[in-house]
């Protein structure tokens, strides 16, 4: 009953347009080794994960910190570079592009930090870090350039007087404005947006959601969203994806996922949001023990050792990503009982 | 009671009868820092109180005033900051008044403080254990050996599995969830009356702050002490408190039980404060987020904090309104309330 195919395989994914396609990519670091121990261990940040992002939605990607969500986006956008498998973006496979090919399709792929004030050079004026991506490209005419970076700072909602000031005379919200402009400049298709409002005070946070929003709408933009507050991503994204250790084990829609999650870790994970037993009744469920170490990860499903489900075959075989229901997509064996 | 009651009485009048003798009052508590550019003014006039036994959260953004107002009754206020006015009865003692001496006594002991960043509390080079032996050695007459028995006991009490064995472990050895479960450990180790949790949970995954949530809840149940917990995140309290308190730009903005202010919030700020939080079914819809950023704190308006970004203003405004029951049993500082009336 279920199908073991990878998620863009189903039939919504076929009828919708992926911009990107992500397939059986590995992300994985050498750790440890050395001259004691005479043998380099590897940590699988980023384990066979396949999954595709369609044109003009926005791709939510939760788990805690070390299940790899940030190293899966920033392999993605080639800001580390994957051990194996592909990422396809608008069917070109990225890791096969000569070094000028992915400069130009670089443009197209634009990503947004968390913290802007590390992110911006300080020595820089404001016009200066709207206008870095536009000089080295220069795809346009320098009073072009201007106006563009003109129209940017206010579009994002700041002022043409702030361009010829420094990241710090900015409050967070501003520096983030500024990196939004600075992301947009070049007029990308997709962008990777990685904690881009967990550094704000809620108040600022919301206003940053909503100009993300209207950005979105204006120019069709694409979006990756990775945070860690589990109500903005509900909020936010048209579909989520779930990671553990280095795998991603559920996507749905955003809806469904937070309604009806198939796989027990996404089950406890969205449990643990806090003050929701009064707004969704929910059941808390709370999770023993610790995260096993991604050096030396579980057999089978990552997820068992703190699984109340496991059974025998769940230490035996990996369960695969596969489609329960019209477009969700869970890896758990027993994924119709949760 | 007697002694030196007077300017404080309008702001805490609560209504209700009978109300057991607060542990804590804090009353119109003033703490500002000095800075070559004025001084500021970061919790300016606070006012509450916390009942032994009782939760009472504190929600605030940056530069609220919530961990001024925490560090303030732990006198753990250093230059160039100051404390410029106000009480903090502890047990009937003000302990902005009180020599260093017998704070450092209470610190630790009767009060004690977690703080976000557990590994700023714990000092790398001693075991988690001897840490806590030492804490309870500095207020209480026993020996090394039963202190240690004691630290196992608490391992154990804050959900450490093989206590015996924990103890021994350095805190670089342990998570991030452990190490928050030691300084709650270490927290409890003379049985305080007062528990201050300052952030708690904000440096921890959701899963693990839940099971620090959970914790929490179960030891103030088991060990009866009161908590003050300071967060700016409003889902945290709701798992933890009874009452919240709202700051805003140094004052108290309103008080009142969870439910209430969550549910039907008064205040402008409180308002705006839960409709930049997405909700569950709010998809597709803008959130609600309040305009402008909180002034510089050296730009704090006269009057009302928050009239800056207010949809209401008024002209009455430029005045600190006070903190009134509108009539259900909360407590909120705004004119809106007041009928716009002045002073």
């Amino acid at each position: 009953m279920t199908t073991t195919a990878e998620p863009m395989t189903s039939p919504a994914a076929r009828e919708a347009d992926p911009i990107l396609e992500v397939r059986n990519l590995k992300t994985h670091f050498p750790v440890g080794g050395g001259l004691l121990s005479g043998r380099t261990q590897w940590v699988k940040a980023v384990d066979d994960v396949s999954f595709s992002i369609f044109r003009g939605e926005t791709f939510g990607l939760v788990g805690e910190s070390g299940c790899g969500k940030s190293t899966l986006a920033r392999s993605i956008v080639r800001l580390e570079t994957p051990t194996a498998g592909e990422v396809r973006f608008e069917g070109e496979d990225l890791a096969s592009l000569s070094r000028r090919r992915l400069r130009r399709r670089r443009k197209d792929l634009q990503v947004i930090f968390q913290d802007p004030m590390s992110s911006l050079d300080p020595r820089m004026t404001v016009r200066e870090l709207i206008a870095e991506g536009l000089d080295i490209q220069r795809d346009l005419p320098r009073p072009e350039r201007r106006e563009r970076v003109e129209w940017l700072v206010e579009r994002v909602g700041l002022r043409r007087e702030h361009l010829d000031r420094h990241p710090h005379e900015f409050s967070g919200g501003q520096r983030q404005r500024i990196g939004i402009a600075r992301a947009l400049a070049l007029r990308p298709k997709f962008i990777l947006a990685d904690e881009p409002v967990s550094a704000l005070d809620v108040s600022v946070q919301a206003q940053v959601l909503n100009l993300l929003s209207e950005l979105q709408a204006e120019f069709g933009l694409t979006y990756l969203f990775i945070a860690h507050d589990l109500s903005v991503v509900e909020y936010f994204s048209d579909r989520v994806g779930v990671m553990y250790l280095g795998k991603l084990v559920e996507v749905a829609k955003a809806e469904e996922l937070y309604a009806d999650p198939r796989m027990p870790y996404t089950k406890a994970l969205l449990s643990a949001i806090p003050g929701e037993g009064g707004v969704r009744g929910r059941e808390r469920i709370v999770l023993k023990g610790e995260v096993p170490s991604p050096i030396d990860p579980p057999s089978g499903c990552p997820f068992r050792t703190r699984c109340w489900m496991a059974q025998g075959i769940c230490a035996e075989v990996t369960p695969p990503l596969a489609e329960v229901r019209p477009d969700h997509w869970a890896a758990c064996h027993f994924s119709d009982r949760t | 009671m007697g002694m030196a009651t007077g300017q404080a009485e309008a702001v805490t009048s609560r209504g209700g009868a009978a109300a057991p003798p607060a542990l804590l009052t804090v009353e119109n508590l003033q703490t500002f820092f000095r800075t070559s550019g004025g001084t500021v003014r970061a919790v300016d006039g606070v006012s509450f109180d916390l009942a032994a036994g009782a939760s009472l959260g504190i929600v605030g953004e940056s530069g609220s005033g919530k961990s001024v107002t925490s560090l303030s009754i732990m006198r753990l206020i250093d230059r160039p900051g100051f404390i410029a006015g106000g009480r903090i009865l502890f047990k009937g003692r003000d302990l902005v008044e009180l020599p260093e001496r017998d704070v450092r006594r209470i610190r630790g002991g009767e009060i004690s403080l977690v703080f976000q960043d557990p590994m700023a509390a714990l000092n790398p080079v001693y075991t988690v254990g001897s840490q806590v032996v030492e804490a309870i050695l500095a207020h209480r007459p026993i020996g090394r050996k039963q202190a240690m028995e004691r630290a196992i006991e608490l391992f154990r009490m804050v959900g450490i599995p093989a206590p015996e064995v924990r103890v021994n472990e350095y805190p670089h050895k342990l998570s991030g969830g452990m190490r928050q479960r030691v300084t709650i450990a270490l927290a409890l180790a003379n049985e305080p009356d007062l528990l201050i949790l300052d952030e708690p949970t904000t440096a921890l995954d959701v899963t693990v702050q839940a099971q620090i949530l959970d914790l929490v809840r179960d030891l103030q149940q088991r060990v009866d002490t009161a908590v003050l917990l300071i967060t700016h995140d409003i889902g945290v309290v709701r798992e933890v408190c009874e009452e919240v308190i709202v700051m805003y730009g140094g004052r108290v903005m309103e008080r009142g039980s969870v439910a209430k202010l969550t549910d039907d919030p008064k205040h402008p700020y409180t308002v705006g404060l839960l409709g930049s939080m997405p909700q569950p079914g709010m998809k597709g819809r803008p959130l609600q987020a309040i305009p402008g950023a909180v002034p510089a704190p050296l730009a704090m308006p006269q009057g009302c904090p928050f009239q800056s970004r207010c949809p209401h203003m008024m002209e009455v405004c430029t005045a600190m309104p006070p903190l009134k029951d509108p009539g259900d049993g909360r407590l909120v500082a705004c004119w809106l309330y007041e009928g716009g009336a002045t002073p």
